[in-house]
């Protein structure tokens, strides 16, 4: 490389300096060094509240705008009979399914013979959420200090939203059951076929199932729950369901809805 | 104040697109930082447009990167890795020209994307994480796309009027 004036001197020394810092950071994080493992807490923590602060403007901008369009798109709504009709039919339609959840939660009961959780639970507020090509990602407002850990299941109305993946002292990162990197053992449908789900990469906001039985026949609607295998996922948490395309294909669908994301429980779980 | 802003606005400016990145704007369901990595355009394009920048000899590009790393969940270190890579090369191609050439600067800004992009993807089987291929050409694919536009919003109007 040849660089032009001094200052470009100094300045490929530093590219060179900062790019080997960077590599043995990387090593050390992922070494899970106990006396650094702290110091990534007390920096994570700071940058993550530091950063509420700072984009809070951007956040009221943002906020602000939403409400001025759905306040415009409600005027309009208004007048459109038919979206009324539709929204008929789908209020119909939720209630239907909300029966037939409620059912599934007593069933849940029976087989537990006790609540749907013995665990502890906390509840968290989502203070970021972040899609980018790796994965999708949350950041919660509850971390070591309140008894959280990796792996811990997150949780909204009984249905699972994803797990925690990192702790830091008051915050937690947790990726979504939709991202490829999820794993979670489940029981699928009256059958009960064990699989394991993870996102499906194809499509955001689909699941895949692995490591089904070969011989396997779902009947449109079978829900997914989790199993607790391996003590991984507590027993019993809904996760998605069935839509079957025709005999062979179906589409694995999470049964909740990723747009809500505010307020999360977390199972404390692990040990 | 503009000799202030014109000596930290690449800073600020990265800086802000790191926490704008976590706000929620969706397209077609999914974030800005899915589809295109607007830090790495902006490293390139306020280094080529003013060689003389240098985000305070590497440290202030340093800790944008450890911000980043917290926000989306990564190794410390990653994000720098790909910061100073672009940075290089985009020091080295605005060492080397007498004059601006938009489609040489263009070519160079794809064959630092490529090389980043190759470190990104080795770090993070190095993790232990799967990585969707289509997600990350996708995003390669947008941010070479868009550095035309980014290149002309930042030479023709910003640093127009920064300079004025």
């Amino acid at each position: 490389m040849k660089f032009a004036s001094s200052t470009n001197v100094d300045v490929k020394k530093n590219i060179f300096v900062f790019i080997l810092l960077s590599f043995i950071l990387f090593f050390l994080d992922r070494s899970d060094n106990k006396y650094l493992t702290n110091v990534r807490f007390i920096v994570n923590d700071t940058i993550i509240y530091s950063s509420l602060i700072i984009k809070s403007p951007f956040s009221f901008v943002i906020e602000t705008s939403k409400n001025i369009t759905n306040f415009f798109q409600k005027k309009d709504s208004s007048v459109d009979k038919n979206k009324l009709i539709n929204l008929k039919n789908k209020l119909e339609t939720l209630k239907n399914e909300n029966i037939a959840l409620n059912l599934q939660i007593e069933n849940f009961k029976k087989i537990n013979n006790e609540e749907i959780y013995k665990y502890e639970t906390v509840q968290a507020k989502v203070l970021l959420y972040k899609s980018n090509i790796l994965h999708e990602t949350i950041i919660i407002n509850k971390g070591q200090n309140d008894g959280i850990k990796a792996g811990d299941p997150i949780i909204k109305n009984n249905i699972l939203v994803g797990k925690i993946l990192k702790t830091n002292f008051n915050s937690s990162h947790g990726i979504l059951i939709t991202n490829i990197n999820s794993r979670i053992p489940v029981r699928i449908g009256k059958k009960n076929y064990k699989a394991i789900v993870v996102g499906n990469p194809k499509s955001g906001r689909q699941l895949s199932l692995e490591f089904l039985p070969k011989e396997y026949t779902f009947e449109d609607g079978d829900i997914i729950y989790t199993t607790s295998i391996d003590n991984i996922m507590p027993d019993g948490i809904l996760v998605g369901k069935i839509k079957l395309r025709d005999d062979k294909n179906f589409e694995a669908k999470p049964l909740y809805d990723f747009s809500q994301l505010d307020y999360l429980t977390v199972v404390r779980f692990s040990k | 104040m503009i000799s202030f802003l014109y000596r930290y606005i690449a800073t600020l400016v990265l800086l802000i697109t790191v926490l704008i990145g976590s706000l929620n704007i969706e397209i077609l369901g999914k974030q800005i930082s899915y589809y295109i990595n607007l830090q790495l355009i902006l490293i390139y394009l306020f280094k080529i447009s003013n060689p003389n920048l240098n985000f305070g000899k590497g440290f202030y590009l340093f800790l944008i990167s450890i911000v980043n790393d917290t926000l989306n969940g990564l190794f410390f270190g990653t994000s720098a890795i790909l910061y100073f890579i672009v940075f290089a090369v985009a020091a080295f191609q605005s060492s080397i020209k007498l004059r601006s050439i938009f489609l040489y600067e263009w070519i160079s800004f794809g064959v630092s994307l490529i090389l980043a992009y190759s470190v990104f993807f080795g770090l993070i089987k190095l993790s232990g994480e799967d990585i969707i291929l289509s997600s990350i050409s996708i995003n390669f694919v947008l941010t070479l796309i868009g550095y035309p536009v980014f290149w002309f919003l930042i030479t023709n109007i910003f640093l127009k009027n920064v300079n004025r």
